[in-house]
């Protein structure tokens, strides 16, 4: 197989780089986008991380901190960061078509037929184009291999000298020397529970891996890991999975978190259903039906082990849908039987899977009139426009409500926290003088 | 190519059944051949869908140029910005929309259009960051 060329692109600090492109006086200074009033740390800015303040750290750990060198605080802007995430991965496209967009900031492009003088410069150019159309700084790793592409653009992001960009060329020496600086966790694909198992057999840096016999690490841990291995020695054998390839895309998941732990299903119950109006909505962007719903529970995984549970299940509907309120009857019906008392629950979430596209199916339940389907696709239909131009959340499913709280899943912190949807509404454009 | 075989081509007596659903009858358009696509204000302003932006105006300092408040601004981040060029100018941490003009000797002035506001100066060319080029002008009237 003649081998191939990868650039990891990843955006740096995206969450925070996204509110500077419309702040830029936030150049410079330290700014943490935490995830509620009072939450923690989803994006720091380097000035941040250079105060101490840690990924996922709670706000109150570093209040201090925070007032004594004025960090600047942001709740979560999505409409923001999934516009200029768009941005950046559609101007990324122009650099090769072979694109896999891996998340909202990280994109793989295959850049083994893209004509270029040298893999530097074009890591540079791809920069300069990205800052150019969007405002987001980006680093790019260049390498043999997606996973040590990944290497490659953390030592791209770590060292300023090195002006974003990094190539490993897969010689040798130089491999096995970043290897051996790599810890085994830190590796794409391996994570701290299998890390914990390598370390026991004294493997502990990714250059430790490698040197273990092939065969051994496929019979041991699995041909995933295999896949790993083969690609820290520079195979290329990792496949595609892009994000925004909507023809198969396999799931849709709306996955949250709690501040305080719900136990009584009067509590879950609206938040299942909006959970599940929220799948529908993007199920619809789509132009898909699903077959399947999964819903599931989970504790929170640092109490003691008597004390977590996780529970999920998945049932199917008779026919595909794309109508909330069929999705929410069955979601719901899922919740009653997973549910269990005298647990504190944390994070639930509702995955929507087995998709048809629309054009085939209508949006309801077999045994329904065509004139009831199609009265059920008007009302999905006038629902989403109503909720697109006057804010998502106008119009919400009756159950939602009945809990007194802000059941809305981005639930409004203070408006001073949130900035403005400068991209995604007429009246938020941000203003210039 | 290859030529297999050759066959006069003799008339078929085999009966073709009638086709069994109804085919419009009735005059083809004259202007079928001639269709085009309607006009679209995207395609007219939005050159660069991924680097265009739009902002609001606020003030008065550009109504010279026609750029009023409550204006939306269609700014093209990608686009390079000449002498002359209304842009998007970042001075003092703040967006702002002036006129850009270059000079021989490498200063660059930014522009107000309302004599009620003075130019702004820059000796290098790295002191001011320039946001976007303002590519178009939208006013909504009677909303």
């Amino acid at each position: 197989m003649s081998p191939r060329i990868f650039a990891l692109v990843d955006c740096n600090n995206f969450y925070v780089s996204c509110e500077r492109v419309f702040m830029p006086s936030l150049a410079g200074k330290p700014v943490v986008v935490v995830s509620h009033v009072g939450g923690c740390a989803l994006a720091r800015s380097n000035e941040a991380k250079a105060l101490g303040v840690l990924m996922g750290q709670p706000y109150f750990e570093w209040e201090a901190l925070a007032r004594k060198h004025a960090i600047k605080l942001f709740a979560p802007n999505f409409p923001l960061y999934g516009d200029l995430s768009n941005r950046v991965m559609k101007t990324l496209s122009t650099i090769s078509p072979d694109r896999e967009v891996y998340s909202i900031d990280e994109c793989f492009l295959d850049i083994t037929h893209v004509v270029y003088s040298d893999p530097s410069t074009l890591g540079q150019t791809i920069r300069s184009k990205v800052m150019r159309t969007t405002g987001i700084p980006v680093s790019v790793g260049i390498a043999p291999t997606k996973t040590l592409a990944k290497i490659a653009g953390e030592i791209a992001k770590k060292s300023p000298a090195l002006r974003g960009v990094h190539t490993i060329d897969g010689a040798p020496d130089a491999l096995e020397h970043i290897l051996a600086q790599t810890p085994v966790e830190d590796v794409w694909g391996i994570g701290r529970q299998t890390a914990t198992k390598l370390h026991i057999h004294g493997i502990h840096t990714a250059a430790d891996f490698t040197h273990q016999d092939g065969e051994w690490v496929r019979s041991t841990y699995g041909v995933g890991f295999f896949h790993t291995w083969q690609e820290l020695r520079g195979i290329a054998c990792i496949e595609g999975n892009d994000l925004h390839d909507h023809v198969h895309k396999k799931s849709i998941m709306c996955t949250r978190t709690w501040a305080r732990a719900m136990s009584s299903l009067q509590d879950l119950e609206p938040r299942i259903a909006q959970y599940t109006a929220l799948t529908a909505e993007r199920l619809r962007r789509d132009r898909l039906t699903a077959q399947f719903v999964t819903v599931s529970l989970r504790t929170s995984r640092f109490i003691d082990r008597e004390s977590r549970t996780t529970r999920d299940m998945t049932l199917a509907l008779p026919e595909s849908s794309a109508y909330t309120p069929h999705l929410t009857t069955l979601a719901l019906q899922i919740l009653k039987k997973i549910f269990v008392k005298g647990y504190d629950y944390k994070r639930a979430s509702v995955v929507l899977s087995g998709f048809t596209e629309n054009e085939t199916h209508q949006m309801g339940i077999a045994g329904e009139s065509v004139e009831a389907r199609a009265a059920g696709s008007r009302l999905m239909r006038a629902i989403d426009s109503l909720n697109h131009k006057h804010g998502a959340g106008l119009i919400q499913n009756g159950f939602a409500l009945l809990n007194k709280e802000d059941t809305r899943p981005h639930a409004a912190p203070p408006q001073n926290l949130r900035s403005p949807r400068y991209t995604t509404d007429w009246r938020a454009l941000k203003k210039v003088a | 190519m290859n030529i297999l075989s050759i066959h006069p081509v003799i008339p078929s007596t085999t009966p073709y059944p009638l086709v069994s659903h109804h085919v419009p009858a009735g005059f083809p358009s004259p202007a079928e051949d001639s269709l085009e696509r309607s006009l679209s204000l995207d395609e007219l302003l939005i050159v660069h869908p991924e680097s265009t932006f739009f902002v609001r105006v606020s003030g008065d300092s550009m109504q010279g140029a026609g750029i009023f408040p409550d204006d939306i601004l269609v700014v093209d981040k990608q686009k390079e910005a000449i002498t002359g060029s209304i842009i998007i100018a970042v001075v003092n941490g703040e967006m702002t929309v002036k006129r850009l003009y270059r000079s021989a000797h490498g200063t660059i002035e930014l522009h107000a259009e309302n004599p009620h506001y003075l130019p702004i100066t820059f000796h290098h060319e790295e002191e001011l960051m320039i946001w976007g080029v303002v590519v178009g002008v939208v006013r909504t009237l009677n909303t």
